[in-house]
């Protein structure tokens, strides 16, 4: 990965994380900036320009440092929350609803990582019967794909030992796993993994390691003693879904004993009408244009209802069949909120869906 | 002489840049309520005058008045360097075109035609004449011109193409003034010429625009102008889809068969489409099929059974309308021969289900 410049906020210009970033990028002209708003988003930067032309930002983020993340995010009953620590993504996964969000595929990192961690602190007292509350740290970047630059995670593992109920999700594709054995595990990290069956993998994750690889950081992970999540997430119609998922849930086992999954969700691909217009431009030759998919009750672009439900069900029985306890796998069903059945269209999966 | 390419217009801000062009091919003035349009054979260049608003209105008009015959604009012309990423002399083609209005960055970005360019320019609203206004809009991209936003912008309003190709001139901010006089002695069009032929050598000409055809489907048939976007779109899918061409895909849609029929010819088109949208969408015209065996029992008792839209919900609606009490037991022998549960398991996705269906087939 090259960046053609990095923009730094005078503000944390000097904050030893800036430093320590700056100092892995000795070669890419640094511009000083006031606040990362006044060029980041100010025009709408093609998203695809993000191979030839990336930016790196840097500086602190402001308003909401933890947000609550939407019904269906995790198991049913628990308070979710997701924090920002970063915006986009290395990878080019030809679904993901970056490509229609921030209109600009620029990284950002935010430094202000005390901050983050007051506004989680302040969120656990607002649950203090809560015997798990759950910190997100996916929403809009992978969470590992850029650890080596961002170095973060070392100041977040303090904080998650010291409140045993803050629960972590991280949530990549990356395999870069060693700055995570190194931190070691603990028992309220759930370190969690987006998978596909390898054709799916290679034909929509562009730039992402493959299935093998990924499979096989789990691997290292798990025999480290680290808590392991699953997404499948999206999952792509195709006429062997069965046999594909079966396949993947036991190469999946053989590589984590079941009992390091924490959970295992299934979300069907889905996208809103913008970022599907931005899908279209971006990859016209998708193998996902094919898809039997169209705008549904809320606009949004999915498969008709039957069909999806058709592939949860599928999937998740393959799962039971394999061994998974039912109580680990959980289905990202946007009809059953509440308000899929008529006025404000939850975000539930949409935000799941990288 | 070489040929220039056909149906281009190729837009300058000043003369002085278009000099070479109009002394290299035979350009002629074109009476025309906007000054500064040529044509030669079947392309046009126009002299648009510095800054955005100046670029919009001659070229609005022009494109007005000409865009069926314009299949891609081409702007040639200097630009400035806000940083070291463009150095003087280059001549550069770029990918993306950024703008700054009286109040800060346009938010719309433009993206032209090669694939290959790698540098973007922004149109900046005044000339960059000290290193404060260069670094404010260095960055967005490394050049700065005054004109192609406001190109970029229209040619996305008429749905053309565009390239530009630029000269940089100088180091905006730093060096403006003395390079603008130095080009008005030297001659810029040369290497922008020298580039344009070279851009264009290699490029085989797309063929000419079709309009689309009054009836495409032909005789016997008659397309709703909303029908002809739907058969469009399906067509594009399927052929993604199955790497097929369109004729193949109307065949196995049952093009022949679907002009026999005795039905007014916006009927058979509704039919095509119909049978079109079945090999798009296989898992689901499969559901449907299954669903009207299913409901068959309701139908052959005269009552018609209406699914929610898009299979969104599980509920099913019957109408009907009783007249006597044989039709009263009619409906109640139909409703004893079909199993609701069946029908929601299957609008619920129960993979079992769809196995059993599978199996008894």
């Amino acid at each position: 990965m090259k960046f053609e410049q990095v923009f730094v906020e005078t503000q944390v210009r000097d904050l030893p994380q800036t430093v320590k970033i700056l100092k892995k990028l000795p070669e890419v002209p640094v511009r000083e900036i006031r606040k990362i708003e006044d060029v980041f988003g100010r025009v709408r930067k093609p998203y695809l320009h993000k191979r030839t032309a990336l930016n790196l930002y840097i500086g602190r983020k402001e308003g909401h440092l933890v947000k609550e993340a939407p019904d269906a995010y995790g198991l049913l009953g628990e308070p979710h929350f997701y924090f920002i620590h970063s915006y986009n993504c290395i990878y080019e996964c030809e679904y993901c609803y970056l490509q229609g969000y921030f209109k600009s595929p620029d990284l950002v990192l935010f430094v202000n990582h005390e901050e983050i961690q007051a506004e989680m602190a302040a969120v656990l007292r607002r649950f203090p019967e809560r015997e798990r509350v759950w910190f997100h740290a996916g929403e809009f970047s992978d969470s590992l794909a850029l650890t080596s630059l961002s170095q973060e995670w070392p100041l977040y593992w303090p904080f998650f030992e010291e409140h045993p109920r803050a629960w972590l999700e991280l949530r990549t594709k990356a395999v870069n796993v060693r700055p995570l054995l190194q931190l070691g595990p603990l028992p309220n990290v759930v370190v969690t993994f987006s998978l596909s069956p390898e054709e799916s993998t290679l034909a929509l994750d562009r730039g992402t390691p493959g299935l093998g690889n990924r499979l096989a950081a789990m691997s290292r992970l798990a025999k480290a003693g680290f808590t392991l999540g699953v997404h499948y997430d999206p999952v792509v119609y195709r006429d062997d879904l069965e046999s594909a998922y079966r396949e993947l849930t036991g190469a999946l086992l053989a590589a984590v004993p079941e009992q390091q999954i924490a959970y295992i969700s299934v979300g069907v691909v889905r996208f809103t009408h913008e970022v599907f217009l931005e899908f279209k431009r971006n990859y016209p030759e998708s193998t996902l244009l094919k898809e039997e998919m169209s705008a549904s009750f809320d606009n949004k672009i999915r498969y008709p209802r039957p069909q999806r439900l058709f592939m949860l069900k599928t999937i998740r029985d393959a799962c039971l069949e394999l061994g998974v306890s039912p109580e680990k796998v959980y289905l990202c069903m946007e009809e059953d909120h509440p308000a899929a059945q008529g006025g404000e269209v939850a975000r539930t999966a949409e935000a799941t869906h990288r | 002489m070489s040929k220039l390419p056909s149906n281009m217009l190729l837009c300058f801000a000043h003369k002085g840049e278009a000099r070479s062009f109009l002394k290299h091919y035979p350009f002629q003035p074109v009476a025309f309520p906007v000054e500064g349009l040529y044509r030669c054979e079947a392309s046009l260049l126009l002299i648009t005058g510095e800054g955005l608003q100046r670029t919009s209105e001659k070229l609005g008009a022009v494109l007005g008045g000409f865009y069926r015959e314009i299949r891609e604009i081409v702007n040639l012309g200097i630009a400035g360097a806000l940083d070291e990423r463009a150095k003087p002399g280059e001549v550069l083609s770029i990918r993306t075109c950024y703008g700054e209005g009286q109040n800060g960055p346009l938010f719309h970005s433009f993206t032209s035609r090669d694939g290959h360019a790698t540098v973007d320019c922004i149109s900046s609203v005044e000339r960059v004449e000290d290193p404060e206004a260069a670094q404010r809009l260095a960055p967005f991209a490394p050049l700065v011109d005054r004109e192609l936003w406001s190109i970029g912008s229209l040619a996305k309003r008429f749905a053309l193409p565009f390239r530009s190709l630029k000269l940089v001139a100088d180091r905006a901010g730093v060096d403006t003034r003395e390079v603008c006089a130095t080009l008005r002695l030297e001659d810029p069009g040369i290497p922008l010429l020298q580039a344009f032929r070279e851009t264009f050598a290699g490029i085989v000409e797309d063929p000419a625009p079709v309009l689309a055809a009054e009836n495409p489907l032909g005789p016997g048939f008659y397309c709703t102008a909303s029908q002809q976007r739907r058969l469009e779109s399906m067509l594009k899918a399927l052929a993604l889809k199955g790497g097929e061409e369109n004729l193949a895909i109307l065949k196995k849609a049952g093009i022949g068969e679907i002009r026999q029929r005795p039905i007014a010819p916006k009927a058979r088109t509704q039919a095509l489409l119909e049978n079109l949208h079945a090999l798009l969408n296989p898992f689901e015209s499969r559901l449907r099929g299954i669903l009207e065996e299913m409901v068959q029992p309701l139908a052959e008792a005269g009552f018609e059974v209406r699914f929610s839209p898009h299979l969104e919900q599980d509920w099913l609606e019957i109408k009907a309308l009783l007249h006597n009490s044989g039709q009263t037991r009619k409906l109640g022998e139909a409703l004893q021969r079909f199993t609701l549960e069946e029908i929601q398991a299957l609008l619920n996705g129960d993979p079992q289900i769809y196995k059993k269906v599978d199996s008894s087939q």
